[in-house]
């Protein structure tokens, strides 16, 4: 009863509904703000969607002829998550603070913001996947096919293309196109997240884990009495294939590295591992968990090979053994489960892989076309929107139409590889572009054009042969029957399967074009300083600047409000305003900061190639260009201008400095020498001398508070009193009034950021004071007392009425929110009648640890 | 620059420790040492690389998780 095509149907529809109703559930906490993902378990899982039907079905396969041959599909990735917190990190960061929502989009932004960059890697992708996800629709259609005709197995080969209107896999890419619009599409938002979905497929990955699981622990400890009991019968059945990995170990070493790129660059694993992540921690989390999963996975997929060898050897297609050897053992209930498994693992890729090229083909192919041919002023929200669905559903046709034409040979099968071949071509542009700052875009286009050329001949040409497509004879004796050309030997090197042989040829143009052109060209102004943020993601804390153009503010929300709607344009600005503490104004120029967050906002909708044309266009070409070059020297000689800075700073303080010191004592001596031989101390010698040394010693005062702010560090390598000290010094050297300091002598222990914040709300007070009340005398108080770190600065001046002083004026709000920010609070004691206190109170626990 | 507080130099030893991780995966996954265990024979019954191999994974996942739970 349970495998009645009715049941099955019934059972796989249920399961895509429980699966619409998770990533419903999944959005409307999302919505609610109580989101599911936040924990790092979920994002681990979601990343499983790297394991599609090809392996879930596929892997048994590859065990029946190579043995252990299957492992480096899933060793590969152990290795790369391994490398997670280095690399995965570092991409999740840049993309993140450049709203960077695409594999296509990164390569793009990477360098220089190159659309044509961006649209290469969108085709690349686009070809390189589609067929994979005609492999899934395979894997569908098939597997209902062999139950419908149970309790016979049926051999692949003999099932036949089934008409058009019959076929399962017809249904299940319209129920799942429309289930990608609705989840994958239901808001044009600047993060591009997807909660709902990525729920439904940490769901999925959880499905068909157990239904795997459930298969091998049937075979294992159900048919047989256990692993060495099961490889007891398969070696003396003479299985020896089981045993070893095959003659090939360069096969084995490829198929590595191939699936090291593939766990990164595929679309859908950039989409989970990338756009998705909500918390870069979460990689932590995955680093271990997502190997764990792969490897309870495939733990029986030996054992599964075996038993499927032991009972139904070749009559049956050793791709099918998982939903066979259940099935022959009359086990329908088991055997659905596993039907389902492999339903949940085609459809969890098929969404996410949609999503993931759709979102390239607008972004990177589309969008940019349109900017081209077109205005942008028009609604362009609206028309995102579109573009993204239709490409949904012509991404899934496109997968299907493959299925059918390709057919039941061989070919389909041996797309999987070829697609992992695909995308690793884009690891140099992207490895070498995340750590090489010389790497151009040049560079990155030729590397990935040669590769992706080479890749069309050595692995795609030949795969069309078995379709049929392309004649025999172009493999065995090369187009036009030259043998040098022959594309699975080429220029006669033979010895290695196809996949190593087209990695070889693909991957020697790609790195040597990448390295070559880099080499012989250099960044341009905007490449260069993308180079130098990409790079130092990790060292550089905040994004640069990249606007100096005079934009108007009007302007700039015009164009917002045309790509991202109205509503989400006045948040955007309300947030930004309330992170900062500012008022945007609402008419005149926008500063280069609210250009820049403007353009992040724009690049999370349309990608970052698009988004550069968009602000360009309010921005003025002409200036662009100038701005151009200040940036590439801004960005560029950052570094180089610290280093001048401190060198500046040591020479100023071994030379002027010590002259400066010179000079007071020695004014001294002369003024002790004159009341010596009797000069008179108010005579007009003895007073300009006095005068001389009072400016002196002004002028050393000043000049070491210019050397304090000369050194970035300085205020971490003195410690907050010291540095306070010298910055009260200068200012009333400067100013002409009195400032003590009160603090211990003993270093301050406290972290990096409370230093900052504390020196920071101090300089703020003394200006203030110096500023408003016009005192006479400044005490500046430093104390550790029970309560924590007090810090107090009292003036003798004209004070004023808290309550009714301007609110947001003297920066008072400024320093309010700096002490909030380590954890501690500002309370200010003034009266128009005296003085006023400022006093600012660190609690004891944010005290750091000793350095 | 002296900028090397207590969470980033953790944070620097945790990467590097993970990069070490990786480059033990590589040595035990990939040739030659892979290859020694590669002989068609069985121990316990069971597949002589078969549980090689699944035994270093395990190895490997252990220790990367010990080394998350200790960065925190």
């Amino acid at each position: 009863m349970v495998l009645q095509t009715w049941f099955v149907i019934t059972a796989s529809v249920a399961y895509l509904g429980v699966l619409f109703a998770v990533a419903f559930y999944g959005d409307r906490r999302a919505d609610a703000g109580r989101s599911l993902i936040s924990g790092g378990t979920i994002y681990a899982l979601s990343l499983a969607v790297y394991a599609t039907s090809w392996t879930y079905y596929g892997s048994v396969g590859r065990a029946a002829t190579t043995g252990v041959g299957f492992l480096p599909i899933y060793l590969g990735p152990t290795i790369m998550l391994a490398l997670g917190w280095l690399v995965l990190r570092r991409i999740i960061r840049i993309s993140r603070r450049n709203r960077i929502t695409s594999l296509a989009d990164f390569v793009s932004a990477r360098y220089g913001k190159s659309a044509s960059l961006g649209a290469l890697v969108a085709v690349v992708a686009a070809i390189g996947v589609v067929p994979y996800i005609a492999l899934q629709l395979k894997a569908v259609s098939n597997t209902f096919e062999i139950i419908r005709r149970h309790p016979e197995i049926t051999p692949t080969s003999q099932l036949g293309q089934v008409p058009l209107l019959q076929d399962t896999a017809l249904y299940v890419t319209l129920l799942l196109a429309g289930f990608t619009i609705v989840f994958g599409t239901r808001h044009l938002d600047a993060t591009e997240r997807h909660e709902g979905m990525v729920s439904a497929i940490a769901f999925e990955s959880i499905v068909k884990l157990i239904a795997f699981v459930a298969a091998g622990v049937f075979v294992t400890f159900g048919l047989y009495n256990g692993f060495s009991d099961l490889f007891a019968q398969a070696a003396q059945a003479n299985l020896t294939t089981l045993f070893s990995l095959g003659d090939d170990t360069g096969e084995w070493v490829w198929l590595t590295v191939l699936s090291m790129c593939a766990i990164m660059f595929l679309p859908r694993q950039w989409q989970i591992a990338v756009v998705e992540n909500v918390d870069e921690h979460h990689v932590k989390r995955a680093m271990w968990l997502t190997p764990l999963y792969m490897f309870l996975i495939s733990i029986f997929v030996l054992p599964i090979a075996a038993a499927g060898m032991l009972r139904l050897g070749g009559a049956v297609d050793a791709d099918t053994y998982v939903l066979g050897v259940p099935m022959a053992a009359g086990q329908e209930a088991l055997t659905l489960l596993v039907f389902i498994g492999g339903l949940s693992a085609a459809t969890g890729m098929i969404i996410v892989e949609t999503v993931a090229l759709s979102t390239m083909i607008s972004n990177s192919l589309v969008v940019p076309l349109i900017l081209k041919r077109w205005s942008y002023r028009r609604r362009l929200a609206g028309l995102i929107l579109g573009v993204r669905r239709v490409s949904i559903v012509i991404v899934m046709l496109l997968g299907y139409g493959y299925f059918r034409l390709a057919g039941e040979g061989t070919a389909l099968v041996a797309m999987g590889l070829i697609s992992f071949a695909a995308v690793a071509q884009f690891a140099p542009t992207i490895i070498g572009g995340l750590f090489w700052k010389g790497a151009t875009r040049n560079g990155a286009l030729a590397g990935l054009s040669a590769g992706f050329a080479v890749w069309i001949y050595t692995l795609l040409l030949p795969n069309f042969t078995s379709s049929g497509w392309l004649p025999k004879s172009f493999i065995t004796e090369g187009p036009f029957g030259i043998a040098a050309l022959r594309p699975e030997q080429l220029f006669g090197v033979t010895g290695m399967d196809n996949i190593s042989h087209g990695m070889f040829w693909s991957m020697l143009v790609n790195v040597g074009g990448f390295v070559v052109v880099s080499l012989l060209g250099s960044p341009r102004g905007r490449e260069e300083a993308q180079a130098v943020m990409f790079v130092d993601a990790l060292a550089d804390p905040e994004g640069p600047r990249l606007w100096r153009g005079r934009v108007a503010v009007d302007d700039l929300r015009e164009v917002l409000r045309r790509s991202i709607g109205r509503t989400a344009t006045d948040q955007a600005f309300e947030t930004y305003a309330r992170d900062r503490g500012i008022e945007v104004p609402e008419t005149g120029d926008a500063d280069p900061d609210l250009v820049h967050h403007a353009e992040t906002l724009l690049a999370g909708s349309v990608g970052t190639a698009s988004a550069r044309i968009m602000v360009a266009s309010v921005a003025g070409e002409e200036q662009l260009r100038v701005e151009e070059v200040m940036e590439m020297l801004d960005e560029a000689s950052q570094v180089a201008a610290l280093e001048e800075r401190h060198r500046l700073a040591r020479e100023l303080h071994d030379s002027v400095s010590q002259a400066l010191f010179s000079m007071t004592l020695h004014t001294r001596a002369v003024e002790l020498a004159v009341q010596k031989e009797g000069g008179s101390p108010e005579g007009p010698v003895a007073r300009g001398l006095k005068e001389l040394r009072s400016l002196t010693q002004g002028a050393l005062a000043e000049m070491r508070a210019s050397l304090f702010q000369l050194r970035p560090d300085a205020l971490h390598e003195d410690g907050l009193a010291e540095a306070i000290r010298k910055q009260s010094a200068a200012i009333a050297a400067r100013e002409n009034l009195q400032i003590t300091v009160d603090a211990p002598m003993y270093r301050l222990v406290l972290d990096d950021r409370a230093e900052e914040e504390l020196f920071r709300v101090v300089q703020e007070a003394v200006h203030n004071s110096v500023k408003h009340a016009s005192p006479r005398r400044i005490e500046i108080r430093l104390d550790e007392c029970p309560e924590g770190l007090v810090v107090e600065v009292i003036d003798d001046g004209n004070g004023f009425d808290p309550l009714a002083a301007r609110p947001g004026g003297m920066g008072l709000n400024g320093m309010r929110e700096r002490m909030a920010r380590i954890g501690g609070e500002l309370i200010i004691n003034s009266s128009t009648t005296g003085s006023t206190t400022v006093r600012a109170v660190l609690p004891g626990q944010q005290i750091g640890e000793p350095r | 620059m002296k900028r090397g507080t207590k969470r980033t130099k953790d944070d620097y030893r945790f990467t590097g420790l993970t990069v070490v991780v990786a480059i033990f995966g590589c040595l035990l996954f990939l040739p030659p040492l892979m290859t020694a265990f590669d002989r068609g024979d069985q121990v316990f019954n069971v597949p002589v690389v078969w549980a090689y191999l699944f035994g270093a994974w395990a190895l490997l996942i252990a220790l990367m998780a010990l080394l998350v739970r200790r960065s925190g």
